[in-house]
């Protein structure tokens, strides 16, 4: 994770939902050199931290902020530069070692509520070559699904997936990375149920 | 699982519904109980596992089942569902078998603890009943289960229902004559302490965090009461029980609903007076003490907002800005997180001023406050149960 205490920066990225900020933190660490540090979650509003040079961190924040903007209305985005100690240690969350990062495109599909991403996340994978990554449960009801494959079968899927959510009043919103920052899954979600024994 | 080809699936909001369905569901057709999941704000899912026409009855029993109690979110059959994805899925993680189902099951859901605590005071108290366990559910919704024979439960129920709201908002209640056994899943975690025996039990109930900590702080120091713990809930809610003699009890809560209305809302402030000794070891068993820290007699600082950027941004500009050490962060849903630092009550008040205002710069902040002299061990007694 690079930088120690004391040095650098932390960007912060916040939004309700969590595929916004996935989303946001692929683009930021595409456009400077900022490792993933970690995400939190208060029930509904998650917030991924990044860390990096003061200069890495600001041209992070914004293409970060750009991009969460396309997904969700309220974006709140921040830059700590020099933070102090505990803020490092708030921020962060060890990657998940056994999980393997996936090789292909991304798709996420975020809606309110459980019984309805089972029922996409079925559909999803019977109509494409795609793999469920995982299923994150981030509190006010917002449950985001990840899979992988490549990106036709992705785009196909998540299209799949928004027609199973067609007339769901609580479908949230869908987004498609085709090359993922390589760490992002891994910097994101639970190692795979039968990994975790 | 290959000879189960179907899932049935149900979601309702509240858990006295999901069982209602659930049990529905069992009855209705060969399936089982294969996980569950809540999502917040009192979601709560079910998925039965079974041959597609059993699921498809299942699902429509459960459907039925929710008649009265109209709290359905979703009801749905996925036929040959995709084995290896589905065991990947939050629900499948764990399926607690939480207990043994004996005789009538009844569940009190209430919005918030101190109306499910008197609840389920009320019930033990007017029929033989057991206390089975309590939950929250999410949303500051939170359910209690009793267990004891079908007049029993039905009066029982009753009773802790009409206590429940004279303090505050009954959700839903439910009676079961004779609950499926796999009914067991969506039980809440047994009571382990045994029982106990107080004179009168305070209960404090605030959204927000930091407001419970006041109000602690306030009934420490107004009265010999000693605290059981501290719950972080969900919804928001926190809520704080104290034991002791019903003068001093009554006291402590006077004194934490006048303290408490400048850092957060009360949502309960309830004296119940010869708690039952189930109702004290269910809610109010008593956390042990942290080992003694150093420095827990200095001042305490607390900030509350709506937003992990507002309040990582005051924690780094309130450690920058003054000799104080940071002691924890504490979140209790709908959308609240809160931070507490210690040091000197000069160092405390300048970093507070200086991190609240950081704060108000990225998102709301809900409360900030500090105590001068927090009450000598408060902290290790702040067991986060």
């Amino acid at each position: 994770m690079g930088t120690a205490g004391g040095e650098g920066a932390i960007g912060l990225i916040e939004v309700e939902g969590v595929a916004g900020i996935i989303a946001g933190a692929d683009a930021a660490l595409k456009a400077a050199t900022v490792s993933l540090v970690g995400w939190d979650s208060i029930g509904g509003f998650t917030t991924v931290f990044f860390a990096g040079s003061v200069s890495d961190v600001q041209a992070a924040l914004r293409a970060g902020e750009a991009a969460a903007r396309q997904l969700v209305e309220r974006v709140v985005a921040a830059a700590i530069t020099r933070p102090d100690p505990v803020c490092w240690r708030y921020a962060t969350r060890a990657p998940q070692p056994d999980l393997v990062e996936p090789e292909g495109a991304l798709g996420l599909l975020e809606a309110r509520g459980y019984a309805i991403q089972l029922e996409a996340c079925d559909a999803m994978v019977k109509a494409a070559a795609v793999r469920l990554i995982d299923v994150l449960t981030v509190h006010n009801r917002v449950v985001c699904a990840l899979i992988t494959g490549d990106v036709g079968a992705v785009q196909e899927a998540i299209a799949v997936g928004r027609q199973a959510m067609a007339g769901y009043e609580h479908f949230l919103c869908s987004c498609i990375i085709p090359q993922p920052v390589p760490g992002l899954v891994r910097g994101f979600c639970r190692a795979p149920a039968a990994a975790q024994g | 699982m290959d000879t189960q080809t179907a899932f049935g699936i149900v979601e309702t909001r509240g858990m006295a519904a999901l069982m209602a369905a659930t049990d529905a569901m069992l009855k209705a057709a060969p399936v089982s109980v294969c996980g569950r999941h809540g999502v917040g704000s009192g979601w709560v899912t079910v998925v039965v596992a079974g041959a597609v026409a059993a699921a498809e009855t299942a699902v429509r029993a459960g459907q039925d089942a929710l008649a009265g109690h109209g709290q359905l979110i979703r009801a749905h059959v996925i036929a040959r569902p995709e084995q290896a994805t589905m065991d990947r899925m939050p629900h499948a993680a764990l399926v607690p078998a939480q207990g043994e189902l004996r005789g009538a099951l009844g569940v009190l859901e209430t919005q918030g603890v101190a109306p499910l605590t008197v609840g389920a005071d009320a019930m033990v108290k007017a029929a033989h009943v057991k206390l089975v366990g309590w939950a929250f559910i999410g949303g500051a919704l939170c359910q209690a289960c009793v267990a004891g024979d079908v007049a029993a439960v039905q009066t029982a129920v009753l009773a802790g229902s009409d206590a429940a709201a004279g303090v505050g908002t009954v959700h839903d209640q439910l009676v079961l004559a004779q609950p499926d056994s796999g009914l067991a899943a969506l039980l809440p975690p047994a009571v382990v302490a045994g029982p106990l025996v107080a004179p009168a039990l305070g209960i404090l109930e605030t959204t927000g965090y930091v407001a419970t900590v006041a109000g602690v702080d306030a009934m420490l120091k107004a009265a010999e009461v000693e605290i059981s713990r501290l719950s972080i809930g969900s919804g928001g809610r926190s809520v704080a029980f104290v034991r002791g003699a019903l003068d001093a009890v009554t006291a402590a809560i006077r004194a934490a609903a006048d303290r408490v209305p400048a850092t957060g809302k009360v949502d309960a402030a309830h004296v119940l007076s010869r708690p039952d000794s189930q109702t004290l070891a269910c809610f109010a068993a008593p956390v042990a003490p942290a080992a003694p820290k150093e420095g827990e007699s200095a001042a305490m600082g607390l900030v509350e907002t709506r937003s992990t950027v507002a309040l990582v941004k005051a924690m780094d500009a309130m450690l920058k800005a003054a000799p104080v050490r940071y002691e924890g962060s504490y979140k209790v849903g709908y959308f609240l997180t809160a931070s507490a630092i210690r040091g000197s009550v000069g160092a405390v008040r300048t970093a507070l001023d200086v991190g609240a205002a950081e704060a108000a710069r990225y998102g709301e902040v809900v409360a900030v406050h500090l105590i001068p002299r927090p009450y000598p061990e408060m902290e290790r007694r702040l067991s986060h149960g």
